[in-house]
């Protein structure tokens, strides 16, 4: 489990960030690039990629936290102490992307977790038909929220309560795995969360929620990808527990049920920690391979000799001159008269 | 200030009310808090589930709408707002010399579908 976005200031040793021995994470031994045009803070773009120094830009002194930040969370905070509008791409598995507004984070989209378009969409809470509309009406993506209350297709303060969710949601399904690299870019118009999210407060709470679920689950990443199985029918009370129940079929993951429902991750993950405790389902552990298959020969039982067999006990057959080929020297001393 | 801040603002207008606070109904994670800080949130959503969930387990017909606990000087009132998706929880913090339980929770419903709706 690599917290990628979680409190660095905790000490519990399954919520700190290990990463400090990572490639990249380091300072001192990761690279650090951070070239931008002088003045202009729109044409930067910081990554943690190797180093390679652009000739035509200049170093800007203060941009040395962000660059020498040693992971994702103290990069958020040094953006927030420079209250920058930019777009932080993080690679990875699932990596994603992390939204900025005079530093708050206003949006993180990942792979590894819906969407707000995704759980509106996925929800039924609009059609594709009304989102296609929308996006013919916002273009540039920049004014999506107000084009959906305009519309009457989702409140203001749901939407805000939608976009906030899926914020928090994004940075947990981001944190179950260790980013590669990241780099930071001028910022990109996506559906937002006005005014945003202070990055301590996301970092601390995700950090709690890796808490919780490691001490609910063990390890929160293996939960996230482990299979889940139906039980033996038992009574069922709850609403959400008979939605997440006709999503299981033995095939799915945790993460896999959030996009079907158009749910957030985390809370389908505590939904399946409650149905587990109430025998309703249970996860598929997972044998971790030993490492690449197995190449050795097959023996066969009733064989009396094994094809793959060394030969029989005696020298290596030994080139003469003026010969056509080795011979096999079965009688020692024999030699070639050909 | 958000649009739920604006919101809860309005709810301190009942009487009585001290603070309320709008938190997810399964992380627990509070959207907004207005006047007085409320209990902490994730308590506050394992607590409810909890109860939810004896109460179902006891043969309790339909969802739980509200709690509320009393304390001697404050009544904690918590609403489940359901919603398509995930529920919400709306709670508030009421000043027991100067609220009628009833004529409040009635008064706060009325508010709160409002502000949420």
């Amino acid at each position: 489990m690599d917290p990628g976005i979680t409190d660095p200031r905790t000490t519990d040793p399954g919520t700190t960030d290990p990463r400090s021995d990572e490639p990249g994470a380091d300072p001192g031994t990761g690279g650090t690039d951070a070239t931008h045009a002088t003045g202009s803070t729109n044409a930067t773009s910081t990554t943690n990629a190797t180093s390679t120094t652009d000739a035509t830009g200049t170093t800007d002194a203060t941009d040395a936290s962000v660059t020498t930040a040693r992971n994702v969370s103290a990069l958020l905070l040094a953006l927030r102490a420079q209250r920058r509008s930019a777009t932080v791409r993080v690679s990875g598995t699932p990596g994603g992307t992390i939204h900025l507004r005079d530093g708050l984070v206003v949006a993180v989209e990942t792979p590894g977790a819906p969407t707000v378009e995704a759980i509106l969409l996925k929800s039924g809470r609009i059609s594709d038909a009304e989102w296609a509309g929308v996006c013919v009406a916002d273009p540039s993506g920049e004014l999506r929220g107000a084009e959906l209350n305009h519309r009457a297709l989702v409140g203001a303060l749901e939407l805000e309560v939608m976009c906030t969710a899926a914020v928090f949601d994004g940075a947990f399904a981001m944190s179950l795995s260790a980013p590669a690299s990241w780099e930071v870019t001028d910022r990109v118009p996506t559906l937002s969360v006005e005014p945003g999210v202070e990055p301590a407060r996301l970092t601390q709470e995700t950090s709690r929620r890796l808490a919780l679920l490691s001490r609910l689950l063990g390890a929160p990443a293996e939960a996230a990808r482990a299979r889940v199985h139906r039980l033996a029918s038992e009574p069922v009370h709850s609403s959400r527990h008979v939605e997440i129940l006709s999503c299981v079929n033995g095939r799915r993951t945790p993460r896999d049920i959030a996009f079907t429902l158009g749910r957030g991750l985390y809370p389908v993950l505590l939904d399946l920690v409650r149905m587990e405790g109430l025998g309703l389902v249970r996860r598929e552990s997972r044998t971790t391979p030993s490492g690449r298959p197995s190449t050795a020969p097959r023996t066969a039982a009733s064989a009396g000799q094994s094809p793959y067999a060394p030969p029989e006990r005696g020298p290596l057959p030994r080139r003469s001159p003026g010969g056509h080929g080795p011979k096999s020297s079965s009688s020692p001393g024999e030699t070639n008269s050909a | 200030m958000s649009a739920i801040e604006r919101g809860l603002a309005k709810l301190l207008d009942a009487p009585g009310v001290t603070g309320v606070a709008l938190v997810d109904g399964v992380t627990g994670l509070t959207y907004a808090v207005a006047g007085e800080e409320t209990e902490d949130a994730s308590e506050l959503c394992e607590t409810t589930a909890l109860i939810a969930e004896s109460l179902a387990r006891a043969g309790a017909r339909g969802e739980v709408e509200s709690v509320i606990v009393t304390s001697a000087r404050r009544h904690y009132v918590t609403f489940l707002v359901r919603r398509q998706g995930d529920p919400l929880l709306l709670s508030a913090i009421l000043d027991r010399a100067r609220t009628n339980i009833a004529l409040a929770m009635r008064d706060l419903s009325g508010r709160a579908a409002e502000v949420l709706a």
